[in-house]
């Protein structure tokens, strides 16, 4: 009846011999799953501007500033955000969408701000995409 | 739980008070309940019915009184409402009847400043010692 | 002999979170005790009264870390009823199957705090590891470990295709093995049982008048449990059992709890099994018309109970939340009493309390 030794024992022996699992980053590559919630990023050209992700993010991490139809910037604030995905969800055209890069840590807060959109009448060309700075 | 027989009894225990009664979702019945009229109906619901699960007790201020709900539930639900006028926010405490509801009442007392007589342990439980800001749930103050 | 006081908390009182005792012992053993709360009350329920249903979903999942999804599910369930919308059976299945690996990762998770804190380390690294199982399927799901986001207003999110879900009941099997041991450990180590067992006893008195819910309650032999007593799809349609136990005492708890968990892994396999075809979701407008609703939910730590009144706009005119973890919390003195400083880790591990829950 004195069984207890036995649920410990074969665990023992299938462990014994196991390489360890700890995954080796940065000095090793780092995959995340498909789905996985990270950094927030666009498709500008799709973007209207319509401010459906600013009213729907909970955590006041996008800010649109907005002179008229042609000429609006959106603003991605990645230390507000709280990666849940809302904005994706909440966007009708398709634009918004969370990639899955982990966003890592960094000294200067104000670093990580990002233009995600910036439109400008049609002079030149509409500047669109990230600039990611260091 | 036979909600309607439940129903029935606090209606025929309080006949000269308007016991109304209404169907909520999901699957609940709420029953407005004079003020007074609280530690009969609780009572009455431990003998008759042997209906003893408070789920919890929940304090609105709803900007033309104080509503406080108790919500029970036996396979139903089943919510007593009763309903204080801002110049008369107290109500007698349930937890000689049921132990459980100490921390419930402990949590309207100080997000609602609703005085509950006869509670055992009235200390603020959630919010710091210092608070000086006013009770949170209340229509008055305001959100930081 | 004299009575001396001594505080267990708030910081690091063998839980992850704070959490205040101030117990009066003579000599080994435990006269009174008195609890205190509060440390981490981030006024959420004020909170959600400010913000739109849509925004409060990430901030009703933040209230708690472990049951996460269980508080948007009855929230959203909540909001639901209140717009009067028909969530599709695929979206509604989708959302038992992440309640039921959340009760798993909880269980485990439980078992290995309770056994650390009872110093059998060997269980706590055995169990986080099989945890990781959980964990790893949850964020190839939903896209997050802890923080799920799979509920939006009107059904869910993320979708399962048959590869996947081959995939899932692969690593299922894997782990109802380790769960299976885990099982044996429990009821026939020595050491185990000789540090629950008869520690920390409710009668199903108590639980009668402290209105206690949960795993808690069903090691005490009252026989509740919401997903039976408040059938709603997809539970009406799925084989299970209720788990229930008369000893009363921390060792009931822990076989109540393991035991669960290999009833969640059989009610994930049925899920999958019977999952059917259609759209995950519908679309849910921005305001919700008056009314009023309540909401209740089995947890893995028992009941959780919303309460969600709408006044015909998009924001909530009030939001109350009552959690399992505060109905554990009132019978704390009650087992103390009696209890000696060495079983006092033991009691407090075994109701398996959620502090951020009970602060909301």
């Amino acid at each position: 009846m004195p069984r207890y030794n036995w649920p410990l024992l074969p665990e023992i022996l299938r462990t014994l011999f196991n390489r360890p699992i700890t995954v080796q980053y940065p000095f090793g590559p780092l995959e995340m799953p498909e789905r996985y919630r990270g950094r927030v990023d666009i498709q500008a050209e799709k973007c209207r501007g319509c401010g459906l992700c600013v009213r729907d993010c909970p955590a006041s991490a996008l800010e649109l500033e907005r002179v008229d139809k042609e000429t609006f910037r959106l603003i991605y604030h990645p230390d507000r955000c709280a990666y849940c995905g809302q904005c994706e969800e909440s966007c009708r055209f398709d634009s918004i969408y969370l990639t899955n890069d982990f966003v890592p840590g960094t000294p200067h807060r104000e670093n990580l701000t990002t233009v995600l959109v910036d439109r400008k009448p049609e002079e030149g060309e509409e500047s669109g995409g990230d600039d990611e700075p260091a | 739980m036979d909600v309607a027989a439940v129903v029935q009894a606090l209606q025929a225990a309080f006949p000269d008070c308007d016991v109304a009664a209404r169907a909520v979702s999901i699957d609940d019945t709420f029953v407005t309940l004079p003020v007074g009229a609280l530690r009969t109906a609780i009572e009455l619901l431990h003998e008759r019915f042997d209906l003893y699960h408070l789920s919890t007790i929940t304090g609105i201020d709803t900007g033309e009184a104080v509503e406080i709900l108790y919500h029970f539930w036996d396979r139903r639900g089943l919510t007593l409402r009763i309903v204080l006028p801002y110049d008369a926010l107290h109500v007698a405490s349930v937890t000689d009847l049921i132990p459980g509801a100490a921390f419930y009442e402990r949590e309207i007392i100080e997000m609602l400043d609703v005085m509950v007589e006869g509670h055992p342990d009235p200390r603020p439980m959630l919010l710091p010692d210092d608070w000086d800001e006013g009770a949170p749930l209340r229509k008055q103050t305001e959100a930081v | 002999m004299t009575r001396v006081t001594i505080p267990i908390g708030p910081q690091h009182p063998l839980l992850k979170e704070p959490l205040s005792f101030l117990l009066t012992v003579e000599g080994e053993e435990v006269m009174e005790s008195v609890l205190r709360l509060g440390y981490v009350h981030r006024g959420i329920e004020r909170l959600c009264q400010e913000r739109t249903y849509v925004q409060n979903i990430p901030l009703i999942e933040r209230v708690c870390g472990i049951c996460s999804h269980v508080h948007t599910t009855t929230y959203c369930q909540g909001v639901e009823a209140l717009s009067g919308l028909e969530v599709p059976p695929r979206g509604l299945y989708l959302r038992a199957l992440m309640c039921e690996m959340e009760r798993i990762h909880s269980h485990l998770l439980w078992l290995g705090v309770l056994s650390k804190n009872m110093g059998f380390d060997t269980i706590f690294m055995y169990a986080w590891r099989d945890r990781e199982i959980v964990l790893d399927i949850m964020e190839e799901l939903s896209g997050g470990r802890v923080s799920h986001a799979v509920n939006v207003v009107g059904g869910v999110r993320i979708d399962l295709d048959e590869e996947h879900a081959r995939s899932i009941l692969t690593r299922f099997d894997v782990l109802e093995q380790q769960v299976e041991r885990a099982l044996e450990l429990i009821e026939y180590e020595p050491t185990l049982m000789a540090r629950t067992q008869g520690v920390g006893i409710l009668s199903p008195e108590q639980v009668r008048r402290y209105c206690v819910v949960g795993p808690v309650a069903r090691a005490s032999g009252v026989d509740i449990d919401l997903r039976r007593d408040l059938p709603r799809p997809p539970y009406d349609r799925l084989e299970f059992k209720v788990i229930t136990h008369p000893a009363g005492d921390v060792w009931a708890r822990t076989l109540v709890r393991v035991r669960e968990t290999r009833e969640s892994l059989h009610l994930c396999r049925q899920i999958i099994a019977q999952l059917p075809d259609g759209p995950t979701s519908v679309t849910a407008k921005r305001r919700v018309p008056e009314g009023e609703v309540v909401s209740r939910s089995e947890a893995p730590r028992g009941e959780v109970i919303y309460y969600i009144r709408s006044d015909d706009s998009d924001k909530p005119a009030r939001l109350k939340i009552r959690t399992p973890t505060m109905t554990a919390l009132i019978t704390l003195p009650d087992q103390l009493r009696g209890a000696t400083m060495a079983d006092v880790p033991v009691v407090l591990s075994g109701v398996d309390l959620c502090i951020a829950c009970a602060d909301r």
